[in-house]
């Protein structure tokens, strides 16, 4: 070995020990190739650029004119019960079903019971959801049990037969 | 063609001598370092995405961006880290030699 590292100032050593330098660093260029390309396929590659286009189109003076004029219209309020943020001309109706008091959210208790419903968030997603599709359960007729009568009596229909009957 | 694969040879003895000592990893860890201080890699890495750009991320592979990439690497490490890297190996080299007499 020895005899074959001539002197260190030998044209063909440094060569030899340029292709071990350049051996070096093409090793930390395919860890950074291997790296580009998995981001690639992970679509990572170009996140960096597509939300810094993203920042810049919210930051944009024409998206923070439109923010403006949106809050010059119609002042913004938070619902004190489940901090949502609302117009102003929306908050009473919306106090109304989420506070669950009012003609309308009496009716949805029973909803709300059976669906265990009891944060208020979740209850005004469900009042949102039947004021667009309807009633979820059947509506039943109200019993009014003011006076001590007994239950009227309950129909056959549905009950279980026992063995010999 | 005798001469190319006595060199060959001894630049296999040398690595092996390098890998064996440890100072092969110690001489990469350093290299890491001085690229970072210089945003080679960010450079490294704004070639590629051009690279991805050009070819379509469907199609490209890694051998499409090794065959482009590995000259833009060599070429973009500034030439004191070179020398810094070539003045290791000597050194260490003559400390190797050093110790076997």
């Amino acid at each position: 070995f020895q005899a074959n590292i001539a002197s260190p100032n030998s044209d063909n050593v440094n060569d030899d020990l340029w292709i071990i330098v350049n051996e070096l660093i093409d090793d930390l260029t395919m860890d950074t190739i291997f790296s580009c390309h998995m981001e690639a396929k992970m679509g990572l590659l170009m996140l960096d650029e597509e939300l810094a286009t993203l920042a810049q189109t919210e930051l944009s003076p024409v998206s923070t004119q439109r923010q403006q004029q949106q809050q010059q219209s119609a002042p913004i309020c938070r619902c004190p019960n489940c901090h949502r943020r609302l117009a102003a001309s929306r908050l009473a109706p919306h106090l109304e079903k989420c506070m669950g008091m009012g003609r309308l959210a009496s009716r949805r208790r029973p909803l709300q019971q059976c669906f265990g419903a009891s944060d208020a968030a979740a209850a005004a997603e469900l009042a949102a959801i039947e004021d667009s599709k309807g009633p979820l359960l059947p509506r039943k007729r109200r019993r009014c049990r003011r006076n001590s009568s007994p239950p009227p009596p309950q129909s056959s229909v549905g009950r279980r037969r026992t063995a010999g009957s | 063609m005798e001469l190319d694969e006595k060199r060959a040879r001894v630049r296999a003895q040398v690595n092996q001598r390098l890998i064996q000592s440890g100072e092969r990893e110690r001489l990469k860890e350093l290299l890491r370092t001085r690229l970072n201080e210089c945003g080679w890699r960010e450079k490294l890495k704004q070639h590629c995405k051009e690279i991805v750009r050009q070819k379509g991320l469907e199609q490209i592979t890694v051998d499409d961006l090794v065959a482009e990439i590995t000259p833009k690497g060599r070429a973009l490490v500034p030439d004191e880290v070179k020398k810094e890297l070539l003045q290791r190996i000597k050194s260490f080299l003559a400390q190797t030699t050093a110790d076997e007499k």
